[in-house]
């Protein structure tokens, strides 16, 4: 079946332009099937979240009951008073229990009648967290094994819309064309076409001719299989009428059937007397209007989708308006007949999105994606977030552009989500055409090459009556287009801008920047701005023609044009145009008393790229320009001097196959699962002995630099500090070894002198606190307080009867940029006065980060305690952890702004506190089988970050907490096991932010 | 058959036909028909969905219709309605008018174009209150579907047998125990 329209024929627009233009409608109201009915046998223990039932007293056959047809439960037989739910899976799974869509929504009466018909209808599918709380679990219980890959991609059955056939004669024939079915990755190599009492003259071909000798009802069934293997049923119905069975014409066409490019669709609305009973009309009931043309005594339909020509519009009871008549006048019924786009739009969809996985990955979740471009993601949304195709013909998306993820976090509804994921990447629009056909197709504007569009018709004078009105522009509404996006190749983003007309604005107008697109290239970057400048200053952008014909060739969707050719003395204006026009808006005006049906049609016309040129690279170009703008954080920063969230995350991790690794996410914050990239340490680099190794890896807050500390196996395992300044680029290209420059090690010869070789030194820990390292370091014999701000050291003396340990892990570091307060286990004091109480056992760690308040904090044992406290060393406040001191390890994980986390990783128990003014008991984690918490650090903008060692490949390694509410966390191992594979056991050493 | 051809029959009230049909093109071959004398000219007979006007009737098995069905018949069982000639119904031919569409519209060019199907109206100056009565046999209600056989404007005025819908008038002027100026309203006129 030709997914475009075509252009009328000559014979059809004689036609069109003949006297006499007439038309019937009728309406068609599928009678649905009963299947299956039953009976309820135990009301479920909750109404909440039900996903299947049981039942009694079956009959019917339990095979023929199918995954997407409806299931009435009613207090009567055949009802459907209490609810309408969606069969889930099909009937033969397991006998006595029916697997519904989850629903909260259907207060269960003890032994309700259950019916289910071969009604298949536009359903939304949740998805739902698995038990585990991490694994999302598509439609209630399907975990994703390869649906997105090639290889187990369902294919997409197009197989025409609902149609409605006329029996004149002993039979009927019908001729559909699945040609056009579809599957990710492959080709269709089957078709299997099902249609009870219906007779084929061949059921696998993909165009049979299909042939009805009896009025009825028929449900038509297809399944393709692709060359993957996999199977997919599509499901249509055939109505086989005359002029006293299956329709009606007992009906007033309340507001004629409209479709609208912005709204996405078509809608109208009848009004019914005596028929308004008929027990078919029900709610969402499918209503098909349909017609028997006249063009003089020529009786033919003239429509674009062969076999369905009398079609007018197809959509389901969306709502009605009751009349009550008084007594000497009579009731009526409106309903409101709404197209797809509807549907789509009042049904509530998670949050969701796609990301796209490099060539070597293998997608191991339902949001990865291999090779992501929009139509991968079209299958992923209409074949498991909604039944679209189940019951509608689905076309993909020929766009090839590669998209590093499609996200669309605003969107409520089905419909906005499609929206916000095809209108940010590639500027494309979700469109259903009167059918109900849904098209996700790029905005022809912004397609240079139209030659493949058909023409439908080159409308001259006698085409239209009334009056045509042009709105002309003359003010340009936009000054400047400022466009810009990255071609994705999988691994690496190249980014394009573009300037229209260049860079100096228009005379009249505002600018607008569109980004995030996208792209391929720097040329089709700048003919795409030039075709977007154009589009929003086009000059003719509506054109109201009163078409003088009934003329259902011409449709929203898919894509297709007219032309109009206006002459000097058409107009007062005395323009002189020939216009090529795109139908945005369509009205199919009807009179039942004439029998007159005419087409408002409302134009766009069609424009050429403007001028464009190449923009300019901004000094800091976004990294990851593809895809939504990221939602409002909420809440807002506690400090304002810091940035609002981090950015990157790193972490040193070991125990995987791999060996030691550092891994950094650049999505980590950005909503979604992460991608993580697997960067080389130094070859001869090994994790430093001492338990604290949480400060081994350390990263400048504004990512400019990155220190290892740790042994160096290649020297005789002594103290090293390894420094990386190139970061932009390891961040780039991930893949490609760093290059590492030792910045200290053991023995080695600094000025004041020669690094000592003593055991402390052998397990170097340091820290870096905004955006420099900080240590203690012993040159012969001499401490020396120690900072690297990324090109050199700088080194200041320390008293040595003030200094009992060089431990670098026990020194706070107090204010080093104007004060140097420094302490050390025994709480001595270096710089200025400082006034703690600390005990002689001051705790294992210190934790503090930069920024414009300066806040520190410190774990100690108090004199005279025997438990941990926590010191807020800024104003002194304290706070008793009430837990014991012992060999438990206990940890800052980080601050930011006032706030710091902690850590008691035997107990698992996660302190908090903010701005200093509180501290609580945040949460206490269970790990289980060995795995424990290992750090936890605050991310800004109200997150939480945690990791633990795990012990199995199936364990958690790394959580976000993103509204730092107790147990909402979410599993951000992202494609972790794939870029670092753990199959036994893995502890991330260490944890830096980048903001 | 009278001079006049102003006929009618409802679209109810049919009779079976004997034997079944198949066609070839406008010429109808009957199997185990008795065409004479269940058809006779202008007589319409139903099959399969289509609504065919005998033209001329040769035996029993064998006649002709004015217009082909789109799908050859084969073996289609039928009906008929027997179209009653106004004349037969006591009542003098009608003056009757025409008009080939339901509105016209301005096209872009100046043009006019006819849109809708054709109307056409019956008008007497009187009716007795039977021949009334007749009438209404044929439309119970405010309007009923009906075929009719009425005058087209063309350049010989010619006959053609329609599917129509006739409306009742709204008010009837009664006099003496007549109706003044009655005038019946054929609408929906599609020719058979």
């Amino acid at each position: 079946m030709t997914v475009l329209p075509r252009a009328a024929t000559s014979p059809e627009l004689a036609l069109l332009r003949s006297d006499n233009q007439s038309t019937r409608l009728y309406l068609s109201f599928p009678s649905f099937t009963t299947i299956y009915t039953a009976r309820l046998a135990a009301v479920p223990g909750s109404t909440d979240k039900v996903a299947e039932i049981t039942y009694t007293s079956g009959s019917g056959t339990l095979a023929n009951v199918k995954a997407d047809m409806t299931l009435f439960v009613g207090s009567s037989a055949g009802a459907y008073d209490v609810g309408i739910a969606r069969i889930r899976k099909d009937g033969a799974t397991l006998a006595g229990t029916l697997y519904i869509g989850e629903t909260s929504e259907i207060n269960w009466p003890s032994n309700a009648y259950l019916t289910v018909i071969n009604d298949v209808n536009l359903w939304p599918r949740h998805i739902r967290i698995d038990t585990d709380g991490t694994t999302p679990l598509m439609d209630y219980d399907v975990a994703y094994t390869n649906q997105n890959q090639a290889a187990g991609s369902q294919p997409t059955p197009i197989m025409g819309p609902d149609v409605v056939l006329w029996l004149l004669g002993d039979s009927v024939t019908y001729s559909p064309d699945a040609s056009a079915s579809w599957v990710n990755g492959g080709t269709i190599t089957d078709y299997l076409w099902e249609c009870a009492g219906a007779t084929f003259d061949d059921d696998t071909s993909a165009t049979p001719v299909i042939t009805f000798d009896t009025l009825g009802t028929y449900q038509l069934t297809l399944t393709v299989t692709g060359d993957n293997s996999v199977s997919f049923t599509g499901y249509r119905n055939v109505v086989v009428c005359d002029a006293s069975h299956g329709v009606t014409a007992q009906f007033v066409l309340e507001s004629p059937p409209t479709g609208d490019y912005e709204a996405g669709g078509w809608s109208y609305s009848v009004t019914l007397y005596d028929e308004a009973a008929l027990s078919q009309v029900r709610d969402r009931a499918l209503c098909i209007l349909h017609a028997v043309d006249y063009y003089g005594d020529t009786k033919q339909s003239i429509g674009y989708v062969p076999g369905a020509e009398n079609i007018v519009c197809i959509g389901r009871i969306a709502g009605e308006s009751i009349v009550w008549g008084t007594a000497d006048s009579y009731g009526s019924v409106t309903f409101n007949v709404e197209g797809p786009q509807y549907w789509f739009s009042k049904m509530t969809g998670f949050p969701t999105g796609v990301k796209d996985v490099s060539d070597a990955t293998t997608p191991n979740k339902w949001i990865k994606v291999r090779g992501l471009t929009l139509n991968k993601a079209l299958y992923h949304f209409m074949a498991w977030c909604s039944t679209a195709t189940r019951c509608m013909d689905v076309y993909p998306n020929t766009d090839t552009r590669r998209i590093k993820r499609l996200e669309a976090p605003g969107g409520e509804n089905l419909w906005a989500q499609l929206i916000e994921m095809s209108k940010r990447s590639i500027l494309a629009d979700p469109v259903c055409d009167a059918y109900g056909r849904f098209f996700l197709q790029i905005n022809q504007q912004f397609i240079s090459d139209r030659s493949s569009m058909p023409t439908v018709q080159a409308l001259t004078n006698v085409d239209w009556y009334d009056e045509t009105r042009l709105e002309r522009v003359t003010v340009d509404n936009q000054s400047l287009i400022d466009l810009s996006g990255v071609a994705w190749s999988g691994t690496a983003a190249t980014s394009f801008f573009s300037l229209a007309p260049g860079h100096v604005f228009k005379h009249y107008g505002d600018v607008e920047v569109v980004d995030r697109l996208a792209l391929t290239d720097q040329a089709t970057s700048n003919t795409l701005a030039g075709l977007y400048s154009a589009w929003r200053n086009n000059p003719y952008p509506r054109i109201d023609a009163k078409l003088a014909a009934n003329h259902r060739l011409i449709d929203i969707a898919p894509y297709q044009r007219l032309t109009l050719a206006i002459t000097t003395s058409d107009t007062p204006r005395g323009i002189t145009q020939s216009l090529t026009v795109i139908p945005r808006a369509i009205t199919r005006e009807y009179d039942g008393d004439t029998g007159v049906m005419l087409t408002n049609v409302t134009f766009e016309s069609e424009v050429t790229a403007a001028l464009a040129v190449t923009g300019d690279t901004p000094p800091n170009p976004p990294d990851d320009p593809v895809g939504p703008i990221d939602p409002p954080v909420d809440p807002p920063p506690v400090d304002p001097g810091l940035p609002s969230d981090a950015k990157d995350i790193w972490l040193l991790v070991s125990g995987g196959t791999n060996g030691i690794k550092l891994l950094l996410s650049k999505d980590f914050f950005a909503g979604g699962e992460p991608s993580w990239a697997a960067i080389d340490v130094p070859a001869t680099y090994n994790i430093p002995d001492h338990t604290e190794y949480n400060h081994a890896m350390t990263v400048a807050q504004d990512g400019s630099h990155l220190w290892l500390t740790g042994k160096d196996t290649g020297n005789s395992n002594r103290g090293t500090v390894w420094h990386l300044d190139n970061i932009s680029a390891v961040r780039a290209a991930p893949a490609t070894a760093p290059s590492w420059s030792v910045v200290m090690y053991v023995g080695q010869s600094l000025t004041p002198g020669t690094v000592a070789a003593n055991s402390s030194l052998t397990q170097w820990v340091s820290h870096a606190v905004g955006n420099k390292l900080y240590q203690i370091t012993t040159f012969s014999g001499t401490r020396y307080y120690s900072v690297h701000d990324g090109s050199a050291w700088a080194f200041t003396a320390l008293s040595s009867s003030n200094f009992l340990s060089a431990r670098a892990n026990a020194i706070a570091f107090i204010d080093p940029v104007s004060n140097n307060y420094l302490r050390d286990l025994s709480g001595g004091i270096y710089g200025t006065s400082f006034d703690p109480v600390f005990g002689s056992n001051m705790g294992f760690d210190f934790w503090g980060l930069y920024n414009s308040a300066l806040h520190f904090w410190v774990v100690y044992n108090k004199t005279g305690t025997t438990t941990n406290w926590l010191r807020h060393v800024n104003d002194n406040t304290e706070y008793d952890t009430g837990e014991v001191v012992g060999s438990n390890i206990m940890r800052l994980g980080g601050a930011y702004g006032g706030e710091y986390c902690y850590i008691h990783s035997s107990t698992g128990n996660l302190w908090i506190t903010e701005s200093g003014a509180s501290f609580s008991l945040f949460e206490t984690f269970t790990t289980g089988s060995g795995g424990r918490v290992l750090d936890a650090k605050l991310a800004g903008g109200g997150k939480l970050v945690r990791s633990q060692v795990t012990t199995t490949a199936s364990n958690v390694a790394i959580f976000i907490n993103p509204t730092r509410v107790a147990g909402n966390w979410q599993n951000m191992n992202g494609d972790l096991a794939t870029v670092y594979p753990f199959p036994t056991s893995m502890s991330i050493r260490a944890m830096g932010l980048v903001f | 058959m009278s001079i006049y051809g102003y006929r009618i029959a409802d679209a109810v009230n049919v009779t079976s036909g004997t034997g079944t049909l198949s066609s070839s093109g406008v010429n109808i071959t009957g199997t185990g028909t008795n065409f004479d004398p269940e058809l006779v000219e202008g007589s319409i007979i139903h099959a399969d969905g289509y609504d065919l006007v005998i033209a001329t009737v040769t035996d029993d098995t064998h006649c002709t219709v004015v217009t082909a069905p789109a799908v050859a018949l084969s073996g289609a069982t039928f009906t008929i309605t027997g179209m009653s000639n106004v004349e037969a119904l006591n009542i003098k031919p009608p003056k009757s008018a025409f008009r080939p569409w339901q509105t016209a519209l301005t096209l872009g060019d100046g043009t006019q174009r006819g849109y809708g199907r054709p109307s056409a109206s019956w008008a007497w100056g009187f009716v007795t209150q039977a021949q009334r009565n007749s009438l209404r046999n044929y439309c119970s209600g405010k309007s009923a579907r009906v075929y009719i056989r009425t005058r087209k404007n063309d350049s010989s005025d010619a006959y053609v047998t329609y599917s129509a819908v006739l409306d009742w008038p709204d008010e009837e002027d009664r006099q003496a125990g007549r109706r003044l100026s009655f005038r019946l309203e054929f609408r929906d006129l599609v020719a058979l």
